[in-house]
Formats: structure tokens, C-alpha cells, sequence
């Protein structure tokens, strides 16, 4: 009956057909089939999104150190001191301040840094110290808190119509959730910035691909409608609509790293992070407002200076690259580049030559528009230990993050389960960065 | 009876502090033995299996207690759910997968009066049922193929649910393990947190207590009750609990080596690693934290162990360890018992008597307390066996209830009108597809690393001193001549010498490998953190085991002639014969399936990828090749109208409806029906991937 239907139209009234069956069946409304450009599936606040951000800064970057970087290895130097170990200082361009060796670029670029050398945490454990980092709440067995794609999202709405407005790289699927917010706000998971979005090309011809929906589209109704009031059926309803917008967009170029200058690759660093950070500018520069970019294997019980070697340079040189980047685009005043980690390590070095968790000092970093780069805010004690100066909580941070992007840190989002929410959970900004 | 749940019962002198809780659990434990119309005596004993009209009287009895809640509540519970519902339902509730076609049909076409409850014992006694409570309990329990020992510990969790060991012995083999993982593979419990006694501890306490300790490992707990200091009293019992041990030949060999060159004793750690990680206990004293701000005790002062509630005690010969085991499994112990109970009331229903299920505390109140008390009852009373546990569940008058409609509001606890409609986790997913596939996709055993790294770990055991110091020295060599090849080749590419080029490829080639292979090298990007995937590299190498000699491998190993497998790519076996975790990328992952770093962290959340996979992935050719099983049963009969049945039968396990037939009429009076487009579009409907 369909394919009947289907048969007999022609191009241009197939597209009207297939606006038709989104909008009847699919239930999402308008879906811009082979190339049209009716923005869908942002959020209805999406006009406010030409917000009050800070001095036009619109996305972000956010790099996110899993394990608990060390502080002392690599932003809140301790030379001289037995807490030391076998990590040298390095002068950088801001007077007097110093980072560990292995951060050769950064060194170069610090002023355009604000380094946060007082953070301080509550807890010490991985799963709830990264989830309090990401979301400002405690880890609670009753609800789940969206993280900051997802935050900007619900609050400030997508720009690029086509593509999702949140991406996570390498961070696991646990990371792809909006929390107690709608799913349509979830960051888009993927494994690694080389593998790119899998299966975005259909290899069938578009009208064979449509009939096969319109097809999947009439069997599935009878179950969609019984349970039309299950939040996650209605999920894949808004997803199906997304999945079938991107394929058609020329903008799933984005994904592919490849299309990149081979020397601009090389510099990132030829490993997973390095590529996640060169992806992340791709996905910005497109209007993708929040990326997240992992790097694990920070948790160093064990040879924590071994390890060092190992991680820092990555670090560094993605994030130097980054940062040169943005800029020789034009496009640093406009996106705040994030570094956090869960919690630092401790200055006591163990019998086997690692450091253990340590949440009571530890650093995270600022760059990029709207921040106050080339200050070190904040201080630690003679051995790192504890915070001796301006401490700053989780949520003082993620609220200077939010006043920079303009999320309204009064604005009260109300869970399914009729709880009030706000964005960083009253921290207040730190004036002094931004 | 080791746990004095009596002290608990005379206002627990012991622990006046406590005293609020232990009301609370006393209250319980008194409300058990009440159900149970049974002393404390006599639940202390095993007692006999219940007879299968027993069972099914339990089952009654748990209908009886709905019926009066929904009485009580003015709650009309949901209608039964069709034959061809609940069909679909238990088997990927039970086995983990959907039924195939023959299954299907097999229900469908019997007249047997009690064919439900016949097929529930029949599913609970397959082999299917233990690979899928592998993943559940691999997910509980985060395990990792990958890490020292994982393997093992993987093997022994899958023989223990096979053979359907109780709980509590379950969980005392992991509690009290020694020895080497090829030993005994429940030592991975304490391996998995190698270099993390506390963590462990307080993973314990949340996996089979119910009762989250995480934030008391740094301060007193500000939601619930326990104060630092319970909680390195607890970790006290474990604190001595050693990770890392060396087998003799291992020892003699880093003896022989300590001459050698720094690179060959890098080897030779390399190499031995594997072996080198084993639970063992010494007598090393657990202290409070420099920094411990508390007045009920001093930084630095030594802990002596106690445990959060009750008492454990001591018989003269076991341990501390063994006391704390045998105070968690203690039958008297009211959290351990109805913790499991609510598990997998959960795990059948949707939802938990008490929510958060890990997380009780003293305000915790389970939404049908005499259910959850008679559940909990029952469970001690089946002596901890959970396949007569979930029996009785399945035979409820709940599980042929139709799923609730509308999503159940946030934070509000179930009223049990009718099961959870769920997406299928990633593995029943996966399984499925499976299904559509492969023969017989329950015994097809594919997990090459696990036989590979048994091969190797045994190789290594079985070596003399002086043959891993050969090996060790082996690769040491090797590395330095591939090390020089590549500068050489660095050299020569930048200068653009083809013939060079060509010339050194050739040698790199001719380079004789060493003999277990190059990816036990240590290579230059190895880290610290990477051991673990370094021992993983190391299984993809190296002989398959005898199955049985280790007793891991052959776990599942039925009879079953391996040919008739032949035909499907390698990697087609269920998600619990594959690595746990599976890759990130793998359709697992995308699916939601658990990184096996934290407790429970599987998820079913939709996202586009997942969308894009079941769009244009690569699964639906496999389901359209000829030699799939759908395929092929399509192709075994002859109308259009009998292959779309075939169809529905296989992916459904219905029949189309009439609504159906007549959406496909045009296709099915077509000279060419296209039958894959029919599969295409069920397999991207809902309907396929939630489980109603």
C-alpha cells in the first residue's frame, strides 16, 4: 500500500511524502529530507541561544583527565621538596610559575591559561569524584544529574540545527546520558575521533532506504502508540528523526579527521587524545556547543612518574595544539577550553613509587574565551597537601564555567520527579577569571 | 551461629551508637523467623529443596500478598499479557535471548497444561540460562577478562552459575580465596582491586550488604549512619590481604637473571607478569589516616576490626578474613539475604522492592514490607539456591501480567501492577541477533584470548627458571634488532630509498619472533596503567589449553560437533564467550554494555549511534546472508504469505496481524517480494528491541 503510494510519486512530491511521514508517523515533526533546512529537534529555547554568553563565547571544550591527575607532576609544582620525586620544574611565560618538564608547550602558552592550583573536593573515590566534577552533585542512587553538554543544551539550546549539540570522545557509554533531563539532550558518544560516527553512510539508494522505513515506520506504529507515555520509547522516536537528518546533511563531514591537513594531525599527537582534541575543533568550529575529550590512565597507584612521561606529553601537546589552533582561526575568544580531573594525587610517594588519591588540593585549568588567562589563582601548601589559599569547590568551578558560556545559574530546571535544579548547584563564579 | 543477631535483639551493648539500626535489623530478623514459623535453629540449618507444588505454593503466596496490596491501594493491576508476549519475555529474561523459530513454534503448537511452568524449569536448567546471569553478575561484579587473573575469575563465575551454587557459598569462595587465579579464580574478587583494599571494602559492603560505605572511606557518611571509623573497622579484616605472589619458577628465574641486562630483567618482568598476581594473606596493619579529624580515635593509631552491625566472631582456627566472610553469609545476617532477594525480585520485575537497591539505609522501606520479609524468608529457606529462587518469581501470577504502559513516576516506589517494559540490555540484544543467525548459538564457545591466555599462562607456569630467563633474553634481542631496523627505516623513508626500504621490510620480516610471541614485547608506549591490557595482548598469543585441565575453559563445552559453525564469522558467539568488556567499539558497547568499572553500569539508554548501527550497520547483512538461520528457514518454504509468517515467527515470535498483512499486501502481491526489506524494518521497530 505504501510502496503503491510511494511508486507513484515523483522526486519532488517524494520529499513532501517523506516531510509527511515524519510528521504522521515518526511523530517529531518536520524532518528536512534530502537537504532541507528546517532546523528541528533543538530545544524550543533555542532562540535564546544568542545569549548572554560572556563576550560571545558560544561552545566549549572539555578535556577531561579520568584517574586524578597529579597536581604535582604537572600544574602545582613542588621543586625542592621530597614530595618532588623525580619531577623538574619549567619555566613558563608567566613570571615566577613554574610546571612539570614534560609540559614543553604548554609552557610556552600559559598566558593564555588560568590555572586553578586550590581546588578542593570531598570525595576520593573515582566514581563519585568524576560525577560530582561533571554534574556539581553528589552521586545519589535516586537521580542522575545531566553533565555540562547537556546542562547547555536544556538551558541554552543547540546552534547547528543538524548536527547533535553535545559530543563526548572516549569517555564510555555511561557519559552518553542527559541525566534526569530529556534524552534528546544526551551527549553523542564516540569510542574515538579516527573511528569517526559509525554507520552515518547508508549503502542502499535513498529511495530504497526510504521505503525500508516507511515500511519500518507502519509496523511499528501499533507499538509506538500503546506506549506513546514511555520516555525511553520516545527516544528513539527523536533519534530515528535526528539519524535520518544527519545522514542526508553534508555536515557528517565533520566526523571524518582525514579531511584534515596530515601535518595539522601530526601535531595533535598521533594518539587517541591528541585526534579527540582535533575532532573537538572540528565539531566546534561546525557549532557543536560542548565537546568532551578523555584521557585516561591517570591513576597512578603505581610508577606514577613512569607514567608521567607518558601522559603528560599527550596531554601537552594536544592541548598546546589546541589552543594554537583555535586561535589562528579566530576562534578562541568564542570557545572556553576546560582541563579537569576528579581529584590530585598525593604528595606522600608509596612504596611503589605511585600516588594515591588525594581530593584535598588538587588543579584544574581555564583557557580560551572569557577567561583571564596568564594568572595562577589559588594556592596550596609547602608540600601540595592542602589548599592554603582561595580554595575553589566543584561547583565554584562549574559556575565559573557556566557564567562564561551565560547559563543562568538561578534558572531552575525541575526533574521528572518534580526536584529543583540549577546548573552548578549554587557555586559561585570566581570573579577573578573571568 | 556466628553473627549475634541475639545482641542485636538485647539493645546491642556492644555498639551503643548503632543501636538505632540494630533495632531496625532486629526488628527484620524477628519478622523472617515469624514468616518462616521457624526457630533460629532450624533456619540455620540447610533445609530440604521445596517440592515443585511447594514452589509453586510460594508463588501463590506471593500473589496473595499483591492481591491485598492492590486491594489496599485501589490499584487494578495490568491485564495478562498474550501467550506470544510472555513467551518472547522469558527467554530473554532467562537465557538472554529471543526464542528461534523452532522454539517458537514448538510453544505455540503444544497442548501441555502447565507448558508455561514446564518451559520455565526447562530454561532455567539450559545452558543458556548461566551465560546470561554471567552478564548480570559480571556487571555486578565488574569483571574484567583483561586484568590479571580475569579470565579465571570469568571461568569460575560461569561454572558456579552453571552448577548452580548457592549464593552464600558463592559469595564466601570469593570472600575467602587463595591462591593463584589458575588455582582458584574466585581469588579475582580481591585481584580486581589490586592495590585498592579499601575500595574493595567498600564495594563489599554496597555488592552484598546493600549499604554504600563509599563516603565513609573519607568522612563520616552524611546521609547515613556510619562514621569513618566503621568503615576502617571493616576494612581492617581485608587490610592484609595481599594481591601480588610469585610461583617458585618465577622467583628462581628473576634470581638467575639479576646479572643480566636491565632490558632483559624488563623482559622477564614482562614476561612473568601474568603470574605474579595471587590473593595471599599477611598480617599487615591497617592504620587511621594522618588526618583522621575525629575524636573517636587518633591519626596513625592502629584499627582493630569490627564489623558495621551485629557481631562476628571467631572460632579459634580461621582468620579474621573468614570471620568477616562468614559474618556477611550468615543466614542470621538480615541484609545479606534480603540484599539477593531484592536483586533479583529486580532483575524479573523491573524495579526493586527497595530502590536503590545498593544503597539501604536506616530510612530504607521496602514498598510491600511483609512481601519483602517472605521473600527474604524464602530465599534463606531454598538455601541460597537462585534458580529455585527465581523459579518461584517466574511462576507468579505477576510475570503473566502485561508491562505498565507509562513510565513509573521518578523517585516513587512500584506499585507492581504488572512488570517493567525494558529495552533489551546490549547482550540480549546482541544474543539475538545471534539467535537470527547462528546455529545453536548457546554452545558456541569463541572466546579465543580465554583459551589463548590459559595456553600462555600455563606455558609460563610449567617453564623452568632457566627457560624464561632464555625467553626474556629472546625478546630482549628481538626488540633491539626490530628497534634498529626501524631507526634504519625511519632513515631511509625520510630519504625516500625505495630499494632501502624494501631491503630492510624484508629483514623486519625474516626477523625470527620470539617464541611467545611479539605483543609480550614491552613496547615503547607501554605505561603503568597498561598492565592489564598487556596481559590481554599477551592471551591473543599462544596455545589453546586442554580443556578440563584447568577446569576453566571447558565450562560450557558440550558435545556439540564444532562444524556446524563453520560458516559464520568467528566472532558470532553470545556476549559472555567474548571479552568482558567488549571493545568500545563493538555493538555491545554502543548498545550500552557495562565498561565493567563500575557496579551496575550498564545502561539502555538510546543514543544515535545505536540508531545508525541497526540503520546501516553491518548486522543486517549478516541476518540476510543465505546461511542465516532466519534466511534459510525463509527459504525452506514456499508462499510469500508462509516466509512473512517465518518472518514474524522468527523476529517477533508471532504472527503478523491483520493491521500487518495489510500494510504488506502490495509487497506480498508482488512478483518479487522483497522480503529483506520486511526484515530491515522489523528489526528497526521497537517492538524488536523492547522487551514487553
Amino acid at each position: 500500500m505504501m510502496k503503491d503510494t510511494l511508486k507513484k510519486l515523483d522526486d519532488v512530491s517524494r520529499r513532501d511524502f517523506a516531510a509527511f511521514m515524519a510528521k504522521a508517523c515518526l511523530g517529531v515533526g518536520m524532518i528536512p529530507w534530502l537537504g532541507g533546512t528546517r532546523a528541528f529537534g533543538a530545544s524550543p529555547s533555542s532562540a535564546a541561544s544568542t545569549s548572554s554568553a560572556k563576550s560571545g563565547v558560544k561552545n566549549v571544550i572539555y578535556l577531561y583527565m579520568g584517574g586524578g591527575m597529579s597536581h604535582l607532576d604537572t600544574f602545582d609544582l613542588k621543586p625542592g621538596t621530597s614530595v618532588q620525586g623525580p619531577t623538574e620544574a619549567l619555566k613558563t611565560n608567566i613570571t615566577g610559575y613554574r610546571v612539570g618538564s614534560h609540559l614543553q608547550k604548554m609552557a610556552k602558552l600559559m598566558d593564555r591559561v588560568a590555572v586553578v592550583n586550590s581546588m578542593r573536593t570531598t570525595t576520593g573515590a573515582h566514581e563519585e569524584g568524576r560525577y560530582f566534577m561533571r554534574t556539581s552533585y553528589s552521586k545519589r542512587g535516586t537521580i542522575v544529574h545531566p553533565a555540562l553538554g547537556s546542562w547547555m543544551l536544556a538551558l541554552t539550546g543547540k546552534t547547528n540545527p543538524i548536527l547533535p549539540g553535545a559530543v563526548s570522545i572516549g569517555g564510555g557509554s555511561a557519559d552518553a546520558t542527559a541525566g534526569f533531563l530529556e534524552n534528546k539532550f544526551a551527549p553523542l558518544p564516540l569510542d574515538s575521533a579516527t573511528s569517526g560516527l559509525p554507520n552515518s553512510k547508508r549503502d542502499v539508494s535513498e529511495s530504497e532506504f526510504m521505503e525500508r522505513l516507511t515500511l519500518a515506520d507502519a509496523l511499528d506504529k501499533p507499538f509506538r502508540a500503546h506506549y506513546q507515555q514511555q520516555k525511553q520509547v520516545r527516544a528513539y522516536t527523536d533519534l530515528y528523526a535526528d539519524a535520518i537528518t544527519l545522514m542526508n546533511s553534508k555536515d557528517l563531514e565533520v566526523f571524518d579527521i582525514t579531511k584534515e591537513n596530515e601535518s595539522v594531525r601530526k601535531d595533535y599527537g598521533n594518539n587517541a587524545f591528541g585526534q579527540g582534541c582535533l575532532l573537538a575543533r572540528r565539531l566546534v568550529e561546525q557549532n557543536v556547543r560542548s565537546v568532551e575529550v578523555n584521557l585516561g590512565g591517570w591513576d597512578t597507584h603505581t610508577d606514577n612518574f613512569q607514567a608521567m612521561e607518558d601522559r603528560v606529553p599527550q596531554l601537552d601537546q594536544a592541548m598546546a595544539t589546541l589552543l594554537e589552533d583555535l586561535k589562528g582561526r579566530g576562534m578562541l575568544q568564542n570557545t572556553l577550553v576546560v582541563l579537569a580531573t576528579e581529584f590530585g594525587r598525593t604528595p606522600l610517594i608509596n612504596a611503589n613509587r605511585g600516588r594515591d588519591h588525594h581530593p584535598r588540593a588538587f588543579t584544574c585549568l581555564l583557557a580560551g574565551g572569557g577567561i583571564k588567562g596568564g594568572q595562577v589563582y589559588g594556592k596550596t601548601d609547602a608540600t601540595g597537601a592542602e589548599v592554603a589559599e582561595n580554595p575553589v569547590s566543584i561547583p565554584d568551578f562549574n559556575a565559573t564555567i557556566g557564567t562564561v558560556l551565560g547559563l543562568k545559574l538561578d534558572q531552575v530546571v525541575t526533574s521528572p520527579s518534580g526536584r529543583p535544579f540549577v546548573f552548578a548547584d549554587h557555586g559561585r563564579p570566581i570573579k577573578e577569571l573571568v | 551461629m556466628r553473627l549475634a543477631v541475639a545482641c542485636a535483639i538485647v539493645g546491642c551493648l556492644l555498639t551503643g551508637a548503632l543501636s538505632a539500626t540494630a533495632a531496625d535489623l532486629s526488628r527484620e530478623a524477628l519478622l523472617i523467623q515469624k514468616l518462616g514459623r521457624a526457630d533460629a535453629d532450624r533456619l540455620s540449618k540447610p533445609p530440604q529443596p521445596p517440592t515443585k507444588a511447594e514452589l509453586i505454593a510460594a508463588s501463590r503466596t506471593i500473589d496473595e500478598y499483591l492481591q491485598t496490596s492492590y486491594r489496599t491501594k485501589k490499584i487494578a493491576p495490568n491485564p495478562h499479557a498474550s501467550e506470544d508476549i510472555w513467551l518472547r519475555r522469558v527467554y530473554l529474561d532467562i537465557i538472554g535471548r529471543i526464542p528461534t523459530l523452532e522454539e517458537t513454534v514448538r510453544f505455540r503448537n503444544s497442548n501441555t497444561p502447565d507448558k508455561r511452568s514446564k518451559l520455565i524449569d526447562e530454561l532455567l536448567d539450559s545452558d543458556g540460562y548461566a551465560i546470561n546471569s554471567f552478564n548480570y553478575w559480571a556487571d555486578l561484579l565488574r569483571i574484567q577478562t583483561n586484568m590479571p587473573g580475569g579470565v579465571a575469575y570469568a571461568g569460575w563465575l560461569k561454572n558456579s552459575l552453571k552448577e548452580n551454587k548457592p549464593y552464600d557459598k558463592m559469595v564466601t569462595d570469593m570472600l575467602t580465596a587463595k591462591g593463584f587465579p589458575w588455582e582458584n579464580g574466585a581469588t579475582g574478587y580481591f585481584i580486581r582491586d589490586d592495590g585498592m583494599p579499601l575500595d574493595n571494602m567498600a564495594l563489599t559492603t554496597q555488592v552484598f550488604l546493600g549499604t554504600s560505605l563509599v563516603c565513609a572511606q573519607c568522612h563520616d557518611h552524611p546521609f547515613d549512619k556510619w562514621k569513618q571509623r566503621d568503615f576502617y573497622q571493616m576494612a581492617a579484616y581485608t587490610y592484609g590481604i595481599q594481591t601480588r605472589m610469585e610461583p617458585e619458577n618465577v622467583k628462581a628465574a628473576k634470581q638467575l637473571a639479576r646479572k643480566e641486562s636491565e632490558s632483559v630483567r624488563g623482559e622477564l618482568d614482562n614476561l612473568t607478569r601474568v603470574l605474579t598476581y595471587g590473593v595471599h594473606e599477611t598480617k599487615r596493619q591497617l592504620n587511621f589516616p594522618h588526618d583522621y579529624k575525629y575524636s573517636d580515635a587518633k591519626p596513625n593509631d592502629p584499627v582493630y576490626p569490627a564489623v558495621i552491625f551485629g557481631r562476628a566472631e571467631t572460632d579459634g582456627d580461621q582468620s579474621p578474613r573468614e570471620a568477616y566472610a562468614h559474618w556477611i553469609v550468615d543466614r542470621q545476617n538480615p541484609r545479606f539475604t534480603q540484599v539477593i532477594a531484592n536483586r533479583l525480585w529486580k532483575r524479573v520485575f523491573g524495579a526493586g522492592l527497595i530502590e536503590p537497591v545498593d544503597q539501604m539505609t536506616d530510612r530504607s522501606k521496602p514498598s510491600h514490607p511483609e512481601l519483602m520479609s517472605f521473600l527474604t524468608y524464602k530465599m534463606a529457606s531454598f538455601n541460597y539456591d537462585v534458580k529455585l529462587y527465581l523459579k518461584m518469581l517466574y511462576n507468579t501470577d505477576l510475570y503473566l501480567r502485561a508491562v505498565t504502559v507509562q513510565d513509573a513516576p521518578e523517585g516513587q516506589p512500584s506499585t507492581f501492577a504488572g512488570p517493567v517494559l525494558k529495552r533489551m540490555t546490549a547482550e540480549q540484544f546482541w544474543d539475538s541477533l545471534m539467535t537470527l543467525v547462528i546455529p545453536d548459538p548457546d554452545h558456541r564457545t569463541g572466546a579465543v584470548d580465554e583459551y589463548a591466555y590459559l595456553g600462555t599462562t600455563e606455558a609460563l607456569r610449567e617453564a623452568t627458571p632457566q627457560s624464561l630467563v632464555a625467553m626474556a633474553v629472546e625478546r630482549s634481542e628481538y626488540n633491539q634488532a626490530r628497534r634498529a631496523i626501524n631507526e634504519e627505516l625511519r632513515t631511509a623513508r625520510d630519504k625516500k630509498d625505495t630499494a632501502a626500504i624494501e631491503r630492510l621490510e624484508a629483514k623486519m620480516r625474516d626477523l625470527k619472533q620470539p617464541s611467545m610471541g611479539p605483543s609480550m614485547m614491552k613496547s615503547d608506549k607501554m605505561m603503568a596503567g597498561d598492565d592489564k591490557a598487556m596481559a590481554a595482548k599477551a592471551a591473543a598469543y599462544g596455545k589453546p589449553a586442554t580443556a578440563g585441565k584447568s577446569g576453566t575453559p571447558a565450562m560450557l563445552a558440550r558435545r556439540v560437533d564444532p562444524a556446524i559453525w563453520k560458516d559464520y564469522p568467528a566472532e558470532f558467539v553470545r556476549a559472555s564467550e567474548m571479552n568482558s568488556p567488549a571493545n568500545f567499539s563493538h555493538f555491545l558497547r554502543q548498545f550500552g554494555q557495562s565498561d565493567r568499572e563500575l557496579i551496575n553500569n550498564a545502561n539502555e539508554n538510546a543514543n544515535l549511534i545505536q540508531v545508525l548501527a541497526m540503520f546501516n550497520g553491518p548486522m543486517f547483512k549478516h541476518v540476510m546472508s543465505e546461511k542465516s538461520q532466519v534466511m534459510q528457514n525463509v527459504a525452506s518454504v514456499g508462499t510469500p504469505a508462509d516466509k512473512v509468517q517465518i518472518i514474524f515467527l522468527s523476529l517477533l515470535n508471532r504472527e503478523p496481524t491483520a493491521y500487518e498483512r495489510q500494510t504488506m499486501s502490495s509487497m506480498l502481491s508482488s512478483t518479487k517480494p522483497e522480503y529483506g526489506k520486511l526484515i530491515w524494518a522489523i528489526l528497526n521497530t521497537r517492538e524488536f528491541s523492547f522487551i514487553q
